[in-house]
Parts: C-alpha cells; structure tokens; sequence
C-alpha cells in the first residue's frame, strides 16, 4: 500500500496520471466521481472487530452451559438478546463500512431502515397474533413455550435445570385427561373412557384423512413402522385431535362463520327460547340501572 | 501537491494508450458521472431491500416454529456443529473484507490489487460453499436429516424435527443460492477487470456487486447465531 504515505495525498485518484489536468485551473468536474476512499487501516480495524464479536457471540453462547454447571440458569431470552444484540453491532459494521453507509448519500440509508423497519412491522404482529390467542381463547395458548434446552440431546441432561417444555406437556396431557373424564362424568377418566377417546380419535383421524384425499391414500396404521416419522406425527396429535379444537398450531375449521348453523340439533336444545331479544333487554335495563 | 512529473508530457501525447475505464463516459442522459454512479447505488440498494424482506419472510418463520416448537429447535441447533459455522462466518467476514479493499483499489486505481482481492473473495466464496455442502448439507442428507416429508433419521427425539430441517435447509439453501449468484457476479467483475474496464472513474459495476457480496455475509451474520448458537 505505497500509495498512501504523505508524498502521494494530494493526488486526484480520478485522474492520477493528470490525464484531463488543465494548468489553467479550469477543472472538468462533470467527468469525474469523487468518491470516498476509506482508509485501508479503517477496514482493516472493522475486520479484526467483526472475528471478535464472532468470538464473542461464540463465547457467550457456551458461557451459558458453563453457568449451568456452576448453578446458575442463564434464561432462554438472554441467551437470544445477547446473540441477536451481537449480531445487530457486527451488520451495522458491515453496512457502515464495508458498505459505505457512513460516507454514502442519505438516501440508501432510509432505503435500509425503511426495509428494517417493514420487517420489524411484520415480526411484531405475527408474534403479537401468536403469543395472545391465549387471551381469546385460553386452550390456544398452551402450546407456545418459552423455549426448549435440548434436553433430549444430552446424557444426563435431566440436571440442566427447569425443563419447562416437559412441564407444559405434562398439563396438556392432564388438562386432556379431565376433558375425557368430564365428558364421562367422573372427576378421572378409568381405562375403559381412555380407550373409547383413542377409538374416536383415530376413527376421526382416517375418517379425515379419507375424505380429505378422497380415499386415494389409505390410512396409516401404528404399527406402519417403516415410516416411524408418520407415527410420530399421528401420535403427537393425538392430545390435539381428540378435543376437535383449533390450536395455535392446528387449525380445525367448522362449518361457516355462525357456530351452529349446520348442527343436525339445536345447541339450544332444552332451553328456553328468547327470540334473540333477552340480549337486547337486558343491556336496556343495565343502562337504566346506570343512570339512576 | 502532486506527485506527477509535470515536466514530461502527459495524456495521449505521453504515447501511452488509455486504459477502457480512462475512455469511461457517461451516458448522455446524465448531467455527470457522479449522478450515474449514484443512481446506480441507489438501484442497488433498493434491490437489496427486496433481498432483506425475501430473508425477513424465512427469518419470521423461523420466530414463530421456534415459538412453536422450541424443543425441536433447541434438538436441531445440537445437531449442527458450531465449528463450520463459525469457520465459514470467518470465511464470509474475511472475504466480506477483501470486496472493500478490492472497491478501494478500484476507487485507487490499484490494479493488481483489485484482481488480487476478487480472487481471494473467490476462494472464500468457495471454501464456503465446500464447506457448507461436505461438512454440513451431505453428512445431514445422508443419515435422514431432511427436510419435512423426507426427513428419515431414526433418532430423533421430537417429532417436530422436521420442522427444524426445513427452515434449516430453506435458510441456508438460499443463503447459499446467494452465495453462488454473488461468485458468479464478482467472476464477471474479475474477467473484465483483466481488460481494464474498472478504474476510478468507472466502478460502478464493481462497488454494486461488492454491495450484493456484502448482503451476503449480512444475512450470515445473523443466521449464523440464529442457527448454530440459539439453544
């Protein structure tokens, strides 16, 4: 890198070899660019800073695992806001330097935070929709977990600290035990009840699974164990599938929008009748009552 | 101050013929070149936006299947080995370095220092690619690690593994379909910095692929950590 040293500072790199050079002084600007040049040493620093975040992210990612061993639960989100914080400071390197953001016309940089910011429009309100269909309907909020630890990858991985998911399972499966058990009317579901809601369960899951394909695929069976994949699946869903509810991972559709509306028999069966008017009543009187 | 002998003559009478990027003139439609290159930078940059929110569309899937799913995602980044990411982030950060000491020798009129950087960023592009395919993608593939339906691999401990594999390879796959278009991009660059073409006052070409390079190793940098780190 000879160019740079002092002697040559004053030279215009658009025309080093004087070219379009008018002694006169009357410089041809239309020609030229006059681009920033960033110093070799300036880039060179921003490398050797992007290997250290590298290191650094790689280090504080096994730091974790190494807390864990001394006692300490380093939790699942600030194992992710120091990776992604890290990862944030090596791209605005990139972009400020090797990019040349910093020395650039504003405008590509509005042209970067407006794409930024459209992403983060988009991740927020997916994950607003996701996190809170548990305050719609609480049976849709079971299934999103805080995160996992691995613990089925590790011998011995049962000391790793509070394993959430295992938790969250076990009252799925509890929860699903008292809806068979109501649906028999006990407070536990016995043998005979559990073995009725697998019956319907997987009378549910062919009947599905040959109207939905026209009966061209035929039904898996348990003991398909060429495709242990398939069994899996079918074995997973079956918490799910068994009380025909939407999730926040299953949708299962029903007939139209107004709920009932193609019942074979009435839901309100047994009741008694208002003609739709009790509602509209009973919100007249509340209003009443609030102004007296 | 300048460091040019001005005693000699210079120019076409010095009796050496100009290099192609000397000869550079702008299209007639633009007041200067300055704007020309500008507006090219600007076109670029637009494009890579189109290029972050084709990333942001995979990056959000894989928020809401980790939320989903986060026993599966924690198996899955145990699968993979932090020490060929990590290599091939240094690979991509390296070679992410020799594209800016390659515009700037452009800018210098350095040539041999431009095909110089072109050509290390090339073996970089390769040596990740080698290592992305040997090290990662056929060890996988081969014992049943794959992607939703093909997903075959008998030890798993989550059945929604697949899941994993899926955005593992949709990620990587078009990071790595990037990688190979920004290769292609800069080898073009290369055969025609051999003819002259690039110099300071006509680099456009090779500052917009430099660009395109870098948004390369941008999304790296973050499914790298997203990936291999994030248990």
């Amino acid at each position: 890198m000879a160019h740079d040293n002092a002697q040559t500072a004053g030279i215009d790199w658009s025309d080093p070899h004087a070219f379009h050079h008018d002694p006169s002084g009357h410089h041809d600007e239309h020609d030229n660019l006059h681009p920033h040049v960033t110093p070799w040493q300036h880039l060179v620093f921003v490398l050797l800073a992007l290997l250290f975040f590298t290191a650094l992210t790689v280090f504080a990612a096994n730091a974790e695992a190494w807390a864990v061993s001394m006692g300490v639960h380093i939790t699942h989100f600030w194992n992710v806001v120091i990776a992604v914080s890290i990862a944030v400071v090596k791209a605005s390197l990139v972009c400020m330097f090797f990019m040349h953001l910093k020395y650039d016309t504003p405008l590509n940089t509005m042209v970067l935070l407006t794409t930024l910011f459209v992403f983060g429009l988009f991740l927020m309100f997916t994950s607003i929709d996701l996190g809170k269909r548990g305050m719609v309907n609480p049976v849709k909020a079971q299934i999103i977990q805080p995160g996992g630890n691995g613990i089925g990858m590790v011998k011995g991985g049962g000391n790793l600290g509070a394993n959430i998911t295992t938790a969250r399972k076990k009252q799925a499966i509890e929860r699903l035990a008292a809806t068979i058990a109501a649906d028999h009317g006990r407070d536990t579901p016995n043998e005979e009840d559990l073995a009725e809601a697998n019956k319907e369960f997987w009378f549910e899951f062919y009947h599905h699974k040959v109207e939905d394909h026209h009966g061209e695929i035929p039904p898996r069976h348990l003991d398909d164990t060429e495709n242990i994949h398939a069994e899996w699946l079918a074995h997973h869903r079956r918490e799910l599938d068994a009380r025909r509810v939407s999730d926040a991972s299953h949708s299962r559709p029903k007939h139209g929008l107004t709920p009932g509306l193609f019942d074979t028999e009435d839901p309100q069966d047994g009741r008694e009748h208002d003609g739709g008017h009790g509602v509209e009543q009973n919100a007249h009187t509340g209003g009443a009552d609030g102004e007296h | 101050m300048t460091a040019i002998n001005t005693d000699k003559p210079v120019g076409e009478s010095a009796g050496r013929k100009q290099m192609p990027w000397e000869r550079y003139v702008q299209g007639h439609h633009w007041r200067n070149a300055e704007d020309e290159f500008d507006a090219a930078k600007f076109g670029m940059w637009l494009f890579l936006s189109t290029e972050i929110l084709l990333f942001a569309g995979i990056f959000v899937g894989y928020a809401i299947m980790r939320m989903l799913h986060p026993q599966a995602f924690s198996n899955g980044s145990h699968y993979l080995d932090v020490r060929w990411g990590g290599l091939n982030t240094v690979v991509l950060l390296i070679s992410s370095w020799t594209v800016a000491m390659a515009v700037r020798a452009a800018q210098l009129n350095q040539q041999k220092w431009l095909r110089v950087n072109l050509i290390i960023t090339l073996i970089c592009a390769i040596a990740f690619f080698s290592i992305k395919l040997g090290l990662e993608y056929i060890p996988k593939w081969s014992v049943g690690k794959r992607p939703g339906a093909l997903f075959n691999y008998p030890f798993a401990s989550d059945p929604y593994e697949p899941m994993w594999w899926s955005i593992y390879y949709t990620a990587t796959g078009i990071h790595a379909l990037h990688v190979l278009v920004g290769a292609g991009l800069l080898t073009w660059v290369l055969v025609r910095s051999f003819k002259g073409i690039y110099g300071p006052k006509n680099y456009a070409m090779v500052e917009t692929s430099g660009l395109y390079w870098h948004l390369v190793d941008l999304i790296w940098i973050f499914l790298f950590p997203l990936l291999y780190l994030i248990h």
